[in-house]
C-alpha cells in the first residue's frame, strides 16, 4: 500500500502493464514531451520511448481510428484523448469501428483497446472542456465504460482495462488527478462490472461514481449526524453496470437516490432507476431521486458554474425530500 | 518549388516478359470478380439476396493489379464496394457468398453482410459500411506492422467521394509524419453514389492532394491491369524500405449503379454503354494476351470454365447453407 | 413473429381446460420442449412442453379461467417483441397482480357510521410506496386507514407497521375477505389480530350474518357436473338390486391374501369385483357398449372388444374413475397391483390421460363408509355401474334354517336403450352366482 494521487495510480498502471506487454503502447496529443495536460504520463516515455508514448497530431479521428487499426493488427493501444470532450470528434471511429469490429465480422479479431478520456468539470473550462458524457458509451453495444473515482480503482481499472480484450472507454475526472489515496502495490486489478459498496447502511442507497461520489459520500456523512444511515455505492463501472449490488441494496433500504454530474435528463442514472423500477418496484418505499446537472450547456462564469454543479448539499437536499 | 511527386504512367514492360502464369492469374481475378458480382446482382434482383449491394463490375482491374502485389502479412481496408478487393486478396469465395447471403457459414458468421465482409485469415481487415471509414484504420494496421518491425504493407482503398472525408487529410497527414508503409488507392470512378465528382471535389486529379501530404504518387488507367500492377508495384517496393506512404489514383468508371437497384437518372446510357464498348478492363486484357501471343484461346478458356465451376459451387454453398440460429443475436458481442 | 400458445387439446373428450401453473413469468427464456405449463383438464393435471423457442411474452389467461380447447393461452416470441393487440389488453397486470386481494371497504354507509371513529376516511385512495402496499397485503392492514408520514404524504413501509401494531386491526387473508362480504368496519378492533372465526362472531354480534357466497366451479366439479346431467338426461337408467351371500368371497379373498402376502400384495373385495365383473361383461356384450348417435338421429351401438373396468375413487376435491384396461384378460393379482397403483396416483395427482379414459363400465363401492345400498349413475358413454354396499352379517335362511352369513346388496344400473329388464336381471342373477359360487368361474 503506498498514498499517491489518483494522476501517479494511473501512472503506475501504464508502467506495469507495458513492462508486462510490449504489445501495449499509448499514443495522444502532448503526452510524450509534455507528460499529459494533467501530467499523468511524466516520465513514461524516458521508460518506454517515443516509439511506445507517442505524440500524435491533433487528429482525434487518427488517434482513435488508429488505434482500431493497430488493435485489429495485433497490438494493444491506449490512446488518450486531451479532454473527453473532443471524442465527439471521432465518434464514428468509436460507436461505428472500435464497437462494432468485433461483432460485424463475426468475431474474428478483438479490439483490446482502451480510450482514456478526462472528463469533468475543473476552474471553469466552460462548455467544450467540462463535460461529463459517460451515457452516451453506455447506449453502444460493444463498449466497456469504467469511471474509477479514487487512487486505487484508477489503477486497477486501468490495468483491467487495458488487459480487456474489448474496447474500454476509461473516463477519469479532471478534478481527481491530484487526490491522494492508498493504492495497492504491484498487480492491483478491479474487475469491471464490479460496484463497490463505499459504506453500508440501512435507511437509503446513494448510487454515484466518478467525483460525485466523494459528494454522495459527503452528503452521507450529514445525514448520518442526523441518525440516517446511507449506503453509498460506488459504481465504477457505467457498462456492464453491477446491477446485483444495486438491486440487493435497494431491497435492503427501500430507498434510492442516484447522483452524477452529467445532466440529469438521459443520464446514467435514468438507466439504474428504471431498471429498479422494472424489477424492484415493491422493494421502494420513497420516490426514487435523480440528482444530476441542469439541462444546459456548461457556462463559463463563476456563479453559473457553481448553480450547475451537483454538490453535496443538492445531494442532502434532494434525499431530505424522500425520507 | 519542388518537383511535384506524382507522375503519369502506363506499363512498360512488354506483355510477353510478365510470364504465363501471372497473366492467368491477372484473367482468373479478374474474372472471378466480374462473374461473382454478376451471380450478387442476378441473386439480388431475385429476391434471394437481402440488404444492400454494391457491385465493383468494371473496376476489376484495380483490385486485381494491386493485390498482386500484396502477400497475406499485407493488409487492405475495403469499402462499402469490397467484393473485388476480399476476391482478390484472396477469401474463401464460399464463405463470401454464404456472407452476402447472411448465412452462418459465412466469413462473419451472417453478421456483417455485403458491407461489412472480412477475412482476416488473408488480411482483409474488413469492408467499412461509413465512407472514409477505413483510411485511419489502415493508418493504424500500418502502424502496428511498423512497430512489430515488419516489411509488411497495408493498402486503403476508396472512392473519389471518399477523398472529401476530413478521415482522408487525417490519415494522409498522419501516415506521412510517421512514415507509415500505407498505400492510398484511390479508385476515382467518376461518381460519388449520384455526384458527379467534379461538382464535389476541388481537384480533377485526386492524387494532387498527396502532394499536400508529400507522398509520392502515380496516377494510372485503371482498367488496365498492366499499368496498376507496375505502378502499384513500384510503390509498395517504396514502402517496404521504410520510406512512408504512397498515393495511387485509379482513372476508372462506376459501370453499375451506386447500388443494385440504383435508377440512374443522374447519367445517360450512351456514357455508360462507351465506358462498357471502349473501356472494359477484362475485354481490354483479352485483346492485348491474345494479340501479343503471350496466351491461347484455349488458356482462357480453361480459366473461364474453372472460374463458373468456383462461382457455381459458391452459390451452391451460399444456398445450402442454413441462416445462423436465432440464439447467436447475443453472442460475439464482447469476447 | 409471436408465436400463440393455444390450449392443447390432450385427449379426445377434452373440450376445455384451465392452466394450473405457469412454470415460466413472463420475459423468462424458454425453450421447444421444456415444462412451460400445467393444464387442469378432465379431472387430471398435465405438465405442457413449449413447442417454440423465445421469451414467454404474454399470458392471456388468468391462472384457474377455464377456456376452449384451441384457445390462444399465451404468446412466445422474441425479447421485446409486441404481441397482437387484443392478447396485450389482458396480458398487461403482472401475473401476481391477480392474486392481490382488494383491501377492506365498507358495504355500506350504514357499516361506515356503526365504526369507531378513525381519522381518514376508507376506501380512499391513498398515496403510498410500492413496499408500503405489498407490506400492507402481507400483514392484513387496511391502507386507506393508514395515515402516511412519507414525502408527499405517501403513506409508507413504516407507516404500515405501525398501524399493524397499533392502529387498525390486522385480519388474515381469509377473515379479510369474510369481512369485505359481510360489509363489516374493522377499524373498531384496532390492535387486534383477527381470524375468520372472530370475523364470523362479530358478524352475527351485529345481525350481519356473512352473505351467501358465490364460489365459481373448479375444473373437476365442472366436469362432474358436466357428466352427471349428461348421464341423467340422456341415459333412461334401471335399478337392479340383489343381496348376495359373501361367505365364499370372502373366504377366497384370505386365501388370495394369504398366496400374495410375500408378494407385499392385498387384494380387495373391488379388484375381485373387476374381475367378475368383466367376465360379467364379455358374456354380457351390451353390457359392454356405448350408444352414439348417428348425424340423422338414429342410435348406434358400439360393442367394445375389452372391459376396461373403471373404479371409482373418491377425492377431497371430486370423484374420479382410473380403469383397469383388459380387466377380462388380467389376473386378480394383476388387477390387485394395478388398481393399488392406479388408487394412489389418483391420490397424488399423477393419472395419465389414458388411465382415465376408455373405461367400459365401473364398479363402485360404498362398503367402507357403512353404507347399504345405494343407486349409482351410469357414468357415460358407458352401458352400465355397480353399486356394491357394506358387507354385514344377517340372518337369512338356508335350506329351511335361520343362519347367519355376511350379506351385500349389489345394485347394478343399466342403460334400457342397450339392455332390457330381462336381459339386465340374468346379468345380476349370474354375478351373484360368481360371488356365491366362485368356482363357477373355471365351469
Amino acid at each position: 500500500m503506498k498514498n499517491i494521487t489518483f494522476s501517479q495510480a494511473t501512472l503506475e498502471a501504464m508502467e506495469e502493464e507495458m513492462l508486462r506487454d510490449e504489445r501495449v503502447f499509448v499514443m495522444g496529443e502532448d503526452i510524450a514531451r509534455q507528460g499529459g495536460i494533467f501530467g499523468q504520463f511524466r516520465g513514461l516515455p524516458d521508460k518506454f520511448g517515443r516509439e511506445r508514448v507517442i505524440d500524435t497530431p491533433i487528429s482525434e479521428t487518427s488517434i482513435v481510428g488508429a488505434s482500431v487499426g493497430a488493435a485489429l493488427a495485433g497490438m494493444r493501444p491506449v490512446a488518450d484523448m486531451h479532454f473527453a470532450d473532443f471524442i465527439g470528434v471521432c465518434m464514428d471511429e468509436v460507436f461505428n469501428q472500435m464497437a462494432k469490429a468485433y461483432y460485424m465480422f463475426g468475431a474474428q479479431k478483438t479490439v483490446p483497446l482502451v480510450l482514456r478520456a478526462p472528463d469533468g468539470l475543473i476552474n471553469q473550462a466552460a462548455a467544450q472542456h467540462s463535460q461529463s458524457i459517460e451515457a452516451w458509451f453506455a447506449h453502444i453495444p460493444g463498449l466497456k465504460v469504467v469511471i474509477p473515482s479514487n487512487p486505487a480503482d484508477a489503477k486497477g481499472l486501468l490495468k483491467s482495462a487495458i488487459r480487456d480484450e474489448n474496447p474500454v472507454l476509461y473516463f477519469e475526472h479532471k478534478a481527481l488527478f491530484p487526490l491522494t489515496g492508498d493504492v495497492p502495490e504491484g498487480d492491483h486489478l478491479v474487475e469491471i462490472g464490479k460496484a463497490r459498496v463505499e459504506r453500508e447502511g440501512s435507511d437509503l442507497t446513494i448510487v454515484s461514481w466518478s467525483l460525485t461520489l466523494l459528494n454522495a459520500a459527503k452528503a452521507a456523512d450529514r445525514l448520518a449526524s442526523e441518525g440516517i444511515k446511507a449506503e453509498v455505492i460506488d459504481l465504477r463501472s457505467i457498462s456492464p453496470w453491477d446491477k446485483e449490488t444495486v438491486l440487493k441494496s435497494v431491497a435492503k433500504t427501500g430507498r434510492l437516490c442516484v447522483a452524477h454530474e452529467a445532466v440529469k435528463q438521459g443520464g446514467f442514472g435514468a438507466e439504474i432507476v428504471a431498471t429498479v423500477a422494472e424489477e424492484a418496484l415493491d422493494c421502494l418505499d420513497a420516490p426514487v431521486v435523480r440528482v444530476g446537472a441542469p439541462f444546459t450547456p456548461i457556462p463559463f462564469a463563476r456563479p453559473l458554474e457553481q448553480a450547475y454543479r451537483v454538490t453535496s448539499d443538492t445531494i442532502y437536499d434532494a434525499i431530505r425530500k424522500i425520507l | 518549388m519542388e518537383q511535384p511527386n506524382i507522375i503519369r504512367m502506363s506499363a512498360r514492360t512488354p506483355i510477353n516478359e510478365y510470364g504465363g502464369e501471372l497473366l492467368r492469374s491477372f484473367y482468373e481475378t479478374m474474372l472471378t470478380i466480374r462473374r461473382f458480382e454478376q451471380t450478387v446482382e442476378e441473386h439480388f434482383l431475385a429476391g434471394h439476396i437481402p440488404g444492400f449491394i454494391h457491385l465493383y463490375i468494371g473496376e476489376e482491374a484495380i483490385a486485381t493489379g494491386v493485390m498482386a502485389n500484396l502477400g497475406p502479412a499485407d493488409y487492405i481496408e475495403s469499402t462499402h464496394r469490397g467484393h473485388g478487393h476480399t476476391i482478390a486478396k484472396g477469401a474463401d469465395l464460399n464463405r463470401m457468398m454464404a456472407e452476402i447471403y447472411g448465412k452462418k457459414t459465412g466469413c462473419c458468421r451472417g453478421k456483417g453482410g455485403s458491407m461489412h465482409i472480412a477475412d482476416f485469415s488473408v488480411g482483409m481487415l474488413g469492408a467499412n459500411g461509413v465512407v472514409g471509414g477505413g483510411y485511419n484504420l489502415a493508418a493504424g494496421s500500418a502502424l502496428a506492422q511498423k512497430m512489430q518491425g515488419r516489411k509488411d504493407v497495408s493498402a486503403v482503398f476508396f472512392g473519389d467521394g471518399a477523398s472529401n472525408r476530413g478521415t482522408f487529410h487525417e490519415a494522409a497527414n498522419l501516415a506521412s509524419v510517421w512514415k507509415l508503409p500505407l498505400l492510398f488507392v484511390c479508385e476515382m470512378n467518376e461518381y460519388a453514389s449520384t455526384t458527379p465528382y467534379l461538382t464535389a471535389t476541388s481537384v480533377a486529379d485526386i492524387s494532387r492532394r498527396a502532394y499536400g501530404y508529400d507522398m509520392p504518387g502515380i496516377i494510372v488507367d485503371g482498367n488496365d491491369v498492366f499499368s496498376v500492377y507496375e505502378a502499384a508495384g513500384k510503390l509498395v517496393e517504396y514502402m517496404r524500405a521504410g520510406n512512408g506512404p504512397a498515393f495511387l489514383e485509379c482513372k476508372t468508371y462506376r459501370v453499375k449503379g451506386h447500388f443494385v437497384g440504383d435508377p440512374e437518372k443522374y447519367r445517360t446510357r450512351e456514357e455508360v454503354q462507351k465506358n462498357i464498348d471502349e473501356r472494359d478492363p477484362i475485354e481490354g486484357f483479352k485483346k492485348k494476351v491474345l494479340e501479343a501471343k503471350a496466351l491461347t484461346d484455349e488458356d482462357l478458356k480453361a480459366i473461364e470454365k474453372k472460374v463458373e465451376e468456383r462461382i457455381k459451387a459458391a452459390l451452391r454453398f451460399a444456398e445450402e447453407s442454413p441462416e445462423p440460429d436465432v440464439s447467436e443475436l447475443m453472442t460475439g458481442i464482447y469476447a | 413473429m409471436a408465436v400463440a400458445i393455444t390450449m392443447p387439446k390432450l385427449g379426445l373428450t377434452m373440450t376445455r381446460g384451465s392452466v394450473k401453473e405457469w412454470k415460466k413469468k413472463i420475459g423468462d427464456t424458454v425453450k421447444k420442449g421444456e415444462l412451460l405449463y400445467t393444464v387442469a383438464t378432465d379431472k387430471l393435471t398435465v405438465d405442457v412442453e413449449s413447442t417454440a423457442d423465445g421469451v414467454l411474452l404474454a399470458v392471456t389467461i388468468s391462472e384457474g379461467e377455464s377456456v376452449p380447447v384451441g384457445a390462444v393461452i399465451g404468446y412466445i416470441g422474441a425479447e421485446g417483441e409486441q404481441v397482437p393487440a387484443e392478447a396485450a389488453a389482458v396480458s398487461a397486470p403482472a401475473p401476481q397482480a391477480a392474486s392481490a386481494p382488494a383491501p377492506l371497504a365498507p358495504a355500506s354507509p350504514a357499516a361506515a357510521a356503526s365504526a369507531v371513529p378513525v381519522a381518514r376516511g376508507a376506501g380512499r385512495r391513498v398515496p403510498s410506496s410500492p413496499k408500503a402496499k405489498k407490506l400492507a397485503r402481507e400483514l392484513g392492514v387496511d391502507l386507506s386507514r393508514v395515515e402516511g408520514t412519507g414525502p408527499s404524504g405517501w403513506v409508507v413501509a413504516r407507516d404500515v407497521q405501525a398501524a399493524a401494531a397499533a392502529g387498525t386491526a390486522r385480519t388474515s387473508p381469509v377473515a379479510a375477505r369474510m369481512a369485505k362480504e359481510a360489509g363489516l368496519d374493522l377499524s373498531a378492533f384496532a390492535g387486534a389480530r383477527l381470524m375468520k372465526e372472530d370475523v364470523a362472531g362479530i358478524a352475527a354480534a351485529l345481525g350481519r350474518e356473512p352473505a351467501e357466497r358465490r364460489i365459481p366451479a373448479t375444473q373437476i366439479r365442472s366436469v362432474i357436473a358436466e357428466r352427471m346431467t349428461l348421464s341423467v338426461n340422456t341415459i333412461p337408467a334401471v335399478h337392479y338390486f340383489a343381496d348376495v351371500d359373501m361367505t365364499e368371497l370372502t373366504r377366497l379373498r384370505q386365501k388370495f391374501n394369504g398366496l400374495l402376502a410375500k408378494q407385499g400384495l392385498k387384494v380387495s373385495y373391488n379388484d375381485i369385483f373387476i374381475k367378475l365383473c368383466a367376465r360379467l361383461l364379455m358374456e354380457n356384450p351390451m353390457a359392454n357398449a356405448s350408444v352414439e348417435v348417428e348425424p340423422d338421429g338414429s342410435p348406434v351401438f358400439v360393442l367394445h372388444g375389452t372391459a376396461n373396468v373403471g373404479l371409482a375413487v373418491a377425492l377431497s376435491g371430486g370423484l374420479i374413475v382410473p380403469n383397469v384396461k383388459d380387466a377380462q384378460n388380467k389376473g386378480v393379482a394383476e388387477i390387485a397391483r394395478e388398481t393399488q397403483d392406479l388408487v394412489q396416483r389418483a391420490r397424488s395427482g399423477n393419472l395419465t390421460l389414458d388411465e382415465m379414459t376408455g373405461g367400459t363400465f365401473t364398479v363402485s363401492s360404498l362398503g367402507a363408509i357403512d353404507i347399504d345400498s345405494f343407486t349409482p349413475i351410469i357414468n357415460p358413454p358407458e352401458a352400465a355401474i355397480l353399486g356394491i354396499g357394506r358387507i354385514k352379517d344377517k340372518p337369512v335362511v338356508v335350506e329351511g334354517e335361520v343362519v347367519v352369513r355376511p350379506m351385500a346388496t349389489l345394485c347394478l344400473a343399466v342403460d334400457h336403450r342397450l339392455l332390457d329388464g330381462a336381459d339386465a336381471a340374468q346379468m345380476l342373477a349370474r354375478l351373484k352366482e360368481l360371488v356365491e359360487s366362485p368356482e363357477t368361474f373355471l365351469l
